[in-house]
């Protein structure tokens, strides 16, 4: 039985295509084969989140035309088995689909067996955020410890909720925890006060995420990275295990000679 | 200016758009409903219209939460 889960914010650059293209990663990892479709239309950039921006050939608009066969669109990952892309369309609008096309194309999915349907949504409510949550059995909702983020998700939650996907839960995007602890950033429980949904994960601001995007490879395949082990964390309470929240620190300001009897120990900076 | 930390005052501003989001009303609204609420109310009674305060405020249950327009109108 595979699940669609849309990833949405409303808001733009919070985050989405990131925190899907880690999912949809840190699922594989754990050995479930999926889908990411990149939702889109005309500003696709899933693919190249992902590193695979040079191997699409056909699209998502196309399978749906029936110009190719589902098969001939997905791409296939290069580090993950059974991790499988299918890119949205670079020239066409958010009005090439229908949200009953969309629906049909993710049954079409379904039919080849996979177990997670991964949507990226676009930023937005209008025709591009509905063909997106028209499959979806659940939503991820992320945003940002920002006023116009949160107040966004905010109006997405009433949207999804709307439509009928009451399954929505939170990830919290690039939490500063020293701005935090300084009272100068909202913490999760303001957010969560707010948006009175679950939380699914907190994933910290940090600079792994932008040299990972850089290169594209998803984060969650760094070993080392708190983000990386945030979205692993983010992967397991998916497939339903029931993990406590990542603890994040605030960066601990160390003399020169901790440091160098941290090194000494064989720590890691 | 606002005082305090940045975090609270993001909070509070935050809580007021999403509350007058959720009920689509925005400030210039609670103020149109203010002045008719002191031409109707003022047919009757001699209140004192300076210091009435209409607020859209928000209260929580364990299920949900629901927005509900606080009225204090000082009868002079």
């Amino acid at each position: 039985m595979s699940e669609v889960i849309v990833v949405t914010s409303g808001k733009g650059g919070v985050g989405k295509t990131t925190t899907a293209a880690n999912i949809g990663t840190g699922l594989a990892m754990e050995g479930k084969s999926v889908v990411m479709l990149d939702a889109d239309i005309g500003l696709r950039n899933l693919d190249v989140v992902m590193g695979l921006e040079n191997r699409i050939i056909y699209d998502l608009v196309q399978v749906i035309e029936g110009t190719c066969r589902l098969k001939q669109a997905l791409v296939k990952d290069k580090r993950c088995e059974g991790l499988f892309l299918l890119p949205a369309a670079q020239t066409r609008d958010k009005t090439a689909v229908s949200p009953e096309q969309m629906k049909k194309l993710c049954e079409s999915i379904k039919d080849e067996g996979f177990d997670y349907i991964i949507i990226d949504c676009p930023a937005g409510i209008e025709q591009g955020f509905k063909n997106a949550i028209a499959a979806a059995d659940k939503a991820i909702v992320v945003t940002t410890p920002e006023i116009s983020a949160v107040r966004d998700a905010d109006r997405i939650i009433g949207m999804l909720q709307a439509n009928g996907i009451n399954d929505a839960r939170l990830i919290l995007n690039r939490i500063r925890v020293d701005m935090v602890a300084r009272n100068e950033m909202m913490s999760l429980e303001d957010v969560e006060e707010i948006l009175a949904i679950d939380t699914l994960g907190i994933i910290p601001d940090e600079e792994s995420i932008v040299i990972s995007t850089n290169k594209g490879e998803p984060v969650v395949c760094d070993e080392d990275s708190t983000a990386g082990q945030a979205y692993r964390n983010i992967v397991k309470r998916i497939l339903g295990e029931d993990i406590p929240l990542i603890k994040l620190m605030p960066p601990v300001r160390t003399t020169l000679f901790q440091r160098l009897f941290g090194w000494l120990r064989g720590e890691k900076e | 200016m606002e005082q305090g930390f940045s975090g609270t005052v993001a909070k509070d501003r935050l809580k007021y758009l999403v509350l007058s989001d959720r009920v689509s009303c925005t400030g210039e609204t609670l103020d149109m409903i203010k002045q008719d609420v002191v031409k109707v109310i003022s047919d009757y009674i001699d209140i004192d219209k300076y210091n009435l305060s209409l607020t859209l405020e928000q209260e929580k249950t364990e299920s949900r939460s629901f927005a509900y327009i606080n009225i204090r109108i000082p009868v002079k």
